[in-house]
């Protein structure tokens, strides 16, 4: 065995490269996520978690972007590209958008929901989603852009 | 994006039609569940066999159809995948009264019946 059989999975060579650049509305959200995910299920047919996972963490992140860093205009580039490792799924988006503030994602823990149905929330799900699912999460603003780098696990972590 | 009917003991049943509750269709949703349920008090039963995707806009406008209700329960059929996973991740799976299926959810006497079971 060479020491290159060896090295973990994750050093092999991508198993899907995925790049375009979307309009931010929600209809070319779905539309993109579609395509992606069809594309997963053909390339990882067994890992449905992992994929599952990187479906709602790809709403949340470019839904996001169309609602806050554009601001609902559904005016504005996103540029979105996935990369696929046997154990990792990566997603990076670019866009010309607002940055987040205070330069950095929300901080988001799920407290415990309130007992009365009339105080329950019917928002702020969105990064409780992305930090739950994904296992790494950087962001930069470069200038006029900002830059979201989000790594899912194709075998989903440990929920504890 | 929803189909309803009503059995005869007066469960409103509620077929979702669409495949994805989301940014794109929340507010359409939200719309159509409340066209479904006004002038409505009985049972409220919502089959999701047909959803594959929800997020979190989905989630958020299906705590809005249960706020609706005004204290009725809003009883869930047929979680599968995204939508169970959105659901469990959240806690939301204890809020809502959810069932395996349509027919386990007629079978059972409604909040009362599943609460004792």
């Amino acid at each position: 065995m060479s020491s290159l059989a060896r090295l973990p999975r994750a050093f092999g060579a991508p198993r899907l490269h995925y790049e375009e650049t979307i309009n931010a509305d929600p209809i070319s959200v779905r539309d993109t996520i579609l395509e992606i995910m069809r594309r997963l299920q053909h390339e990882f047919p067994s890992q449905s978690e992992g994929i599952i996972s990187t479906e709602i963490v790809l709403a949340e992140v470019l839904n996001n972007i169309a609602e806050h860093s554009y601001e609902d205009s559904n005016l504005g580039d996103v540029s979105v590209s996935v990369l696929c490792t046997d154990d990792m799924i990566s997603v990076e988006t670019r866009d010309h958008g607002l940055p987040m503030p205070g330069l950095t994602p929300p901080a988001t823990e799920l407290e415990s929901l309130p007992v009365g149905v009339e105080d329950l929330p019917e928002g702020g799900f969105g990064w409780f989603f992305i930090r739950s699912l994904s296992t790494h999460m950087e962001y930069r603003r470069s200038g006029s852009q900002n830059i979201f780098c989000v790594q899912i696990p194709t075998i989903p972590k440990i929920v504890t | 994006m929803m189909q309803s009917t009503e059995t005869p003991d007066g469960v409103l049943v509620l077929t979702l039609k669409a495949q994805r509750i989301d940014a794109a269709s929340a507010v359409h949703f939200k719309d159509d569940f409340r066209k479904a349920t006004t002038a409505q008090s009985g049972r409220v039963v919502m089959d999701l066999a047909s959803v594959t995707f929800m997020d979190s806009s989905g989630l958020g406008a299906m705590v809005a159809a249960l706020k609706s209700l005004d204290g009725r329960q809003l009883e869930l059929c047929s979680l599968t995948g995204a939508v169970d996973k959105v659901f469990r991740l959240t806690r939301m799976d204890k809020v809502f009264l959810v069932h395996a299926d349509v027919e386990q959810a007629l079978a059972c006497n409604g909040p009362k019946g599943a609460d004792a079971a």
